[in-house]
């Protein structure tokens, strides 16, 4: 039992040499009989890096974890300064176990959501309810500063998704006008493709794509650039130039986007409409004038106007959900992503929450 | 008195630097010796962390050559050039350190991504490099928790990560306290005893340049006006390099002023 077990290390201690040196220890620790001294012999050893020194550090962590005498013998003069210089004795007297992160129960886990959930409901609906309080009177007093970031806001995020609305509403006209001739030339009721595009388009698809849109061009940017305003202090900076930060960066934001969205939303009526139309025309041989009588006919004011409404709130729920994730942000730049990703899942889980609802009540209600 | 084999470990040979028709660096050459601290003096705007970008090659010169061990980096193999990148450790101003990893990660990352270590053997290295900079407590931490001078020692411990032989650090010291400078004042002249490195300072800081410097250039307005060990440059009679020593040690300067006092050069 007390017969020591003998490893003599070979030259370089270094690199390579020092992963192979690590592998020869570890296996000589295996063979030996517990308890038996192990004898590092570094007699031909000229060159030692850190890996060969963390090596022979690992080897001594596992001998004094199993009770086990260690001693290393015929050191290079050079070792031992690097040893001093890493300060290998700290290391070794440190707990080599990383701490692990407290871990609570199950139900302590689903407390702390409903908690987190709740407080942070009561942010979003206070943040929406300071919206409408505060944000559209100040846009309407002005003033030059509150002006300057609403013009910027209403260029950027209506003004500049107004070409991939028009797009994307058309495309969408388009193949639903396609889809429904399927179903409707069986019956040869081609001409209520008008019907059911107008009336699908501008009750439901225009203003629901239009606020899909706008969150993800518009809800990631505001997250990312206020939650890199967060991380460079700038947040900070307006704060002390008593630019209250809330004013300057959510407010504009907000009242742009409730602007902007049922803006976008008579862009996206229009496009899918005539989506529509080009396949009714094109396709079916209904006449322009038909098919725009069609439409008119079948249309409502209810229709565009609930639309309308709804895009409305739709631009609430983007511009708070997006300017949320970048104020309430902590960390470094690496949060930015998380926040901006987060702001157009929320955004859009969001409108459509808010859609379904919408739509639920107006259904039993009128 | 260059390396055995008659080669500086690095050398630059007029580096000139234009951008449009702005000069930055003006046929700037030095010669740094192996396994001495070599600093890089001047005021801002001199033009030190663009030579420091030519030196490790973040940059291409305009004009003029580098070489590493006396060969052109110009005319170096792809695989030769991805080894000294591996020899050479670089210590940004802000530690550059990756956010979304936590600071063991970070220091681990260029040696698992380039040495072919058992997991275990990493893992004590690592403890060691950040044991070496007074990290080891906070080596869980993601580098956004760190203080300034904590990012600073961090950047340090990961650049010491592969064992280099070639070491650069942008303006080491700025921004921290003076206690905490001189720590890693130490921490340099420490680093050159233990691994034998060669390394390049760029700093404005001259009590720190004084004291870990064996020699140093002073750069200004992109042309090198004075290269020498601090007494051979305090002894300087050019009188733009007196300019810059000297302004620092007026008066109105009030925190600087002591320092060219004990440094021993005021007039």
């Amino acid at each position: 039992m007390d017969t020591e077990t003998v490893v003599p290390l070979s030259d370089p201690l270094a690199g390579a040499g020092a992963a192979a040196a690590a592998r020869r220890l570890s296996e000589a620790l295996r063979g030996a009989g517990s308890g038996a001294p192990l004898v590092i012999d570094l007699g031909e050893v000229r060159r030692v890096d850190s890996f060969g020194l963390a090596a022979l550090g690992e080897a001594v962590r596992r001998c004094r974890a199993e009770g086990r005498a260690v001693t290393v013998r015929n050191a290079p003069s050079g070792a031992g300064r690097l040893a001093a210089f890493l300060r290998l004795d700290r290391v070794l007297a440190a707990d080599p176990s990383p701490p692990r992160s407290r871990r609570g129960t199950l139900l302590e886990a689903a407390g702390d959501a409903a908690l987190f959930g709740r407080d942070y409901l009561v942010t979003l609906i206070s943040m929406t309810a300071e919206g409408y309080r505060r944000a559209f009177l100040d846009a309407l007093r002005g003033g030059t500063v509150a002006a300057e970031q609403l013009w910027r806001q209403l260029a950027e995020v209506g003004a500049g998704a107004v070409p991939i609305v028009v797009l994307i509403n058309f495309m969408i006209g388009l193949i639903l006008a396609f889809q429904m001739a399927y179903v409707l030339r069986d019956y040869g009721a081609t001409i209520y493709i008008a019907k059911v595009v107008g009336i699908s388009i501008t009750r439901e698809i225009g203003p629901l794509l239009a606020a899909i849109l706008v969150a993800g061009r518009s809800g990631s940017a505001m997250a990312a650039e206020i939650g890199t305003m967060v991380v460079t202090e700038e947040v900070d900076a307006l704060q002390m130039m008593a630019l209250r930060p809330r004013r300057f960066l959510f407010w504009p934001r907000f009242t742009a986007l409730a602007l902007c969205v049922p803006a976008l939303c008579v862009f996206a009526d229009l496009a899918g409409v005539l989506g529509g139309a080009a396949v009714g025309v094109l396709s079916y041989g209904i006449g322009w004038r038909t098919y725009y009588a069609e439409t008119v006919t079948a249309l409502h004011v209810s229709d565009i106007g609930s639309g309308l409404l709804k895009s409305f709130f739709f631009g609430n729920i983007v511009a708070v959900v997006g300017c949320l994730h970048g104020l309430r942000l902590r960390g470094g730049p690496e949060a930015v992503g998380k926040a901006a990703t987060t702001a157009v899942v929320e955004g859009i889980v969001g409108v459509i929450l808010f859609d379904a609802l919408f739509t639920a009540l107006v259904y039993f209600v009128f | 008195m260059p390396g055995t084999d008659g080669f500086f470990a690095l050398e630059a040979r007029e580096i000139t630097v234009r951008f449009g028709d702005r000069t930055i660096l003006d046929r700037v050459s030095l010669r740094v010796r192996r396994g001495e601290v070599f600093v890089v003096m001047g005021p801002s705007g001199c033009g030190k962390t663009t030579l420091l970008k030519c030196l490790v090659r973040l940059m291409e010169p305009t004009d003029g050559a580098v070489l590493v061990d006396g060969r052109d980096v110009r005319d170096l193999t792809p695989a030769e050039s991805d080894d000294l990148l591996r020899a050479t450790g670089m210590v940004f101003q802000g530690g550059a350190l990756l956010n979304s990893i936590s600071l063991r990660e970070n220091v681990a990352l260029p040696v698992r991504a380039h040495l072919d270590m058992p997991p275990g053997l990493v893992d004590e290295a690592v403890r060691m490099k950040l044991a070496q900079v007074g990290l080891l407590e906070a080596a869980d931490r993601m580098p956004s928790q760190l203080s300034g001078g904590m990012r600073k020692r961090a950047g340090i411990a990961r650049a010491l990560a592969l064992d280099p032989r070639l070491l650069f650090f942008d303006e080491p010291t700025s921004g921290l306290d003076p206690v905490t400078s001189d720590g890693i004042d130490n921490l340099v002249l420490e680093l050159r005893e233990a691994l034998g490195a060669t390394m390049v300072v760029v700093t404005h800081d001259l009590p720190s340049a004084r004291k870990i410097a064996d020699r140093l250039v002073v750069l200004s307005r992109g042309r090198a006006l004075a290269e020498g060990t601090w007494d051979e440059v305090q002894a300087t009679r050019d009188p733009e390099v007196r300019d810059f020593l000297d302004r620092r040690a007026t008066p109105e300067a009030a925190g600087e002023s002591s320092i060219l006092g004990a440094a021993g050069g005021h007039p």
